[in-house]
């Protein structure tokens, strides 16, 4: 009898889990559509436009450096997955040329000049990120503070959703709160349905947490870095937030941590495993010492995207948290 | 470490007892099917052979027996390409003539009234050597264990797939049970523990009244989760360890070699195979003679429902790569894999994203991560002051790798490489 067609000899093991690498970012990526057909939903077409415009250059800058490394790598879906993270992250509103030139020096210079895919030492939607805020810091505040300057597809949601919290609010106060001798502040409602301060719309943060825990439960991203860089951010920020005004233990840690894109760095940005550590322990300090920066940068800085420079800046301590925790330990140990 | 479960892809059904193969019209029988030097050639081409006549006599302390599967005529004497590289002689043997054992009753000698030393001989005599492992030669298997240490049955098969030793202890359990005492009184062992399925199978009550009341001493059954099956044998080291006082591992296919060699007085000439993968139309266990070449028995499980992708000598975790399909039956050949490509889920190797689930799930607690950095940056050193000789080649890092590497595969390419 003859050999069968075409079977492979390499050697064992010659069967395989069901993950992944393409196949998690490709999940990844579709969870967030989701936000991003939420937020267009709030913001109108103008977040489906900046999308569309990071995707595209994300896209066609993989292609040019997998083109330079003679090496096909659109399919593993990272490329794509930056793009649509830069566009998340950034607030709508922003002129056209931001997401293009934030998603290309994510592609091409803080991953493609390092050697392409899983040699980066920062993550790229990140360092896409902080490169377009450099460039035009005055844009990022301007936007930040004006609703989008498009039609909304359903202009009427933003009231509903600013209605539904003052109803909730006040539902839980009368409930829950108010005979415990405490009050809840209105907005957090609106904030996790994607409303963010002063009623500008932006990423729905309840919706970013409820997908997350599909990632945790489907273990493609793990709890620790997201759960010590939120206590690490919220503890100092109850305690000082408010010193100025009304003392100790008042800031408001919630409503800091839904503004803007903490959520969104904290599960997806923070959690790329090529520049964050993956044993518990390292994932820890990781998570908490970003949490801490975040919180310094936003008091000291006062900027909305605090989150984002803390995790860039633990990024590229990384091979520092790896090689001084494996020393402690090895000296433990001797 | 975080346990991994492995789906068990067993979803045929077991024909107790097991039938048997077809014989081989034409055997190939390799010289070398056991650790050590291939056996030295004691037949020439034209030369009549009969049943359980020796083909091959030990050359060196590793090397063992090789008997004549079959009734026949020496066809050639050849070279055959080893699955696991390099190449060994073979001899091909021509079925005709009468058997002078199949189809007779068999004969039965009391063990009890044996010599140790005869008992000894003529379990090496009959060419048995380990038959999961190596092929370490029994002699040398049983050599270094102490006296009181347990003997372990490990009556299940912990990679998918693969039926062959639960298919033995069903349909031969007083047999590999009275082969287990044998080797008890020539180690002067101490308890027999049975590890067997956690999940009732057909024929587990009558395993149980056979193995409870026993003679001498009773034998203890423990029931292991099929799903974590693999890495609990890892973690208990491998058959025929010597760590001090480490239980002497004997899987039913060997005990039933020796059952056979002891009290029947054949030679080591058949083994069961389990034939399966999605590409195999009626998967199933089978007693095969030794020699008989795997394509015989892919044609007699119906053969291919469809061109595989892969095929397998062994376990899908541990096994080889079968070159072609005229790959004959070795003492050491528990299984025969057609996959295809569900079953395999290849995919492109991708750069290491760094994310840490082969590290999760080591057996061995080493980073393969870090040693795969090391031996692909050219250094050695660091990869082995990492423990890469601590690495058991049972290929959990690459079956979890998200980017397909061949870690495994690598570390057994460097282990033992020098410093």
């Amino acid at each position: 009898m003859k050999a069968t067609r075409r079977v492979l000899v390499s050697g064992a093991p010659f069967i395989h889990g069901a993950r992944t690498a393409a196949r998690d970012a490709w999940f990844v990526s579709a969870l967030l559509v989701l936000v991003l057909v939420w937020e267009s939903l709030l913001s109108g077409w103008g977040s489906l436009i900046v999308a569309g415009v990071a995707v595209g250059t994300a896209l066609l800058a993989e292609l040019l450096q997998s083109g330079l490394r003679r090496r096909f790598e659109l399919d593993d879906g990272s490329g794509f997955l930056t793009g649509l993270l830069i566009a998340l992250a950034l607030p709508p509103g922003l002129p056209i040329y931001v997401p293009i030139v934030a998603a290309a020096f994510a592609i091409l210079v803080v991953k493609g000049a390092f050697g392409g895919l899983g040699n980066n030492w920062m993550n790229p939607a990140l360092g896409g990120l902080a490169f377009a805020w450099l460039d035009w810091p005055s844009q990022f505040t301007t936007a930040l503070h004006s609703a989008s300057p498009l039609a909304p597809l359903l202009p009427n949601l933003p009231h509903l959703l600013v209605g539904f919290d003052e109803w909730a609010s006040a539902a839980l106060n009368s409930l829950l709160f108010q005979p415990l001798g405490a009050t809840m502040p209105s907005g957090y409602f609106a904030s996790l349905l994607g409303l963010g301060a002063g009623g500008v719309p932006g990423v729905p943060m309840g919706l970013v947490l409820a997908l997350s825990t599909i990632l945790i439960g489907k273990r493609i991203i793990h709890w620790q870095i997201p759960a010590a860089m939120f206590a690490f951010f919220a503890l100092p920020t109850w305690i000082f937030g408010d010193v100025a005004s009304t003392g100790f233990f008042s800031g408001d840690a919630l409503g800091h941590s839904l503004a803007g894109p903490f959520f969104l760095v904290a599960f997806f940005m923070a959690t790329d495993p090529v520049t964050s550590p993956s044993r518990q322990a390292r994932m820890i300090i990781f998570g908490g010492a970003s949490g801490v920066l975040a919180f310094l940068f936003v008091y000291f800085g006062a900027t909305a995207l605090a989150p984002i420079l803390a995790v860039l800046f633990m990024n590229t301590l990384m091979p520092f948290i790896d090689e001084s925790a494996s020393r402690l330990l090895r000296g433990r140990r001797g | 470490m975080h346990s991994l479960r492995l789906e068990p892809r067993r979803d045929w059904d077991l024909t107790i007892p097991v039938p048997n193969a077809f014989l081989p019209t034409n055997a190939i029988v390799l010289l070398k099917q056991h650790a050590g030097n291939p056996a030295r050639c004691a037949v020439k081409e034209g030369d009549e052979v009969r049943e359980g006549m020796v083909l091959g006599v030990p050359d060196g302390d590793f090397s063992a027996y090789v008997h004549s599967p079959i009734p026949g005529k020496v066809r050639s004497i050849t070279t055959v390409r080893l699955p696991g590289g390099g190449e060994c002689e073979a001899v091909e043997i021509l079925l005709h003539g009468s058997f002078d054992r199949l189809g007779k009753r068999p004969e039965r000698y009391i063990w009890k009234g044996m010599r140790r030393l005869d008992i000894l001989q003529a379990i090496k005599a009959k060419g048995v050597v380990e038959t999961t492992g190596r092929g370490f030669p029994l002699d040398r298997l049983l050599g270094g264990s102490e006296p009181g240490c347990d003997i372990v049955i490990p009556a299940l098969d912990p990679e998918p797939y693969i039926r062959t030793e639960t298919a033995i202890f069903a349909s031969r359990t007083a047999q590999v049970l009275e082969a287990a005492r044998i080797v008890q009184t020539l180690t002067e062992a101490g308890r027999i523990r049975v590890l067997i399925e956690a999940t009732r199978q057909q024929g587990q009550e009558e395993i149980e009244a056979l193995a409870a009341p026993s003679e001498s001493s009773a034998i203890e059954l423990t029931r292991i989760a099929l799903s974590q099956a693999y890495t609990i044998g890892l973690a208990s080291g491998h058959e025929g360890s010597k760590k001090k006082g480490s239980p002497i591992r004997l899987a039913p296919s060997l005990l039933v070699a020796i059952y056979d060699a002891v009290i029947e007085a054949r030679a080591f000439v058949e083994r069961y195979v389990t034939v399966a993968g999605g590409a195999i139309r009626r998967p199933s266990v089978l007693k095969a003679r030794i020699g008989t070449p795997i394509g015989d028995l892919i044609e007699e499980c119906g053969g291919f429902l469809e061109a595989p992708e892969r095929l397998v000598l062994g376990g899908p975790l541990t096994g080889l790569p079968a070159r072609d399909l005229d790959m004959p039956v070795t003492k050491t050949l528990g299984g025969i894999l057609a996959l295809t490509p569900p079953e395999t889920r290849r995919a492109k190797v991708r750069p290491c994203i760094r994310c840490g689930l082969c590290r999760e799930h080591c057996p061995v607690g080493i980073d393969p991560e870090a040693i795969m950095r090391d031996l692909l940056g050219g250094r050695p050193g660091a990869a082995h002051a990492k423990g890469l000789d601590s690495c058991v080649s049972c290929g959990i890092c690459s079956y979890v790798c998200p980017s397909r590497l061949e870690l495994s595969q690598t570390f057994a390419a460097h282990s033992g490489a020098p410093r």
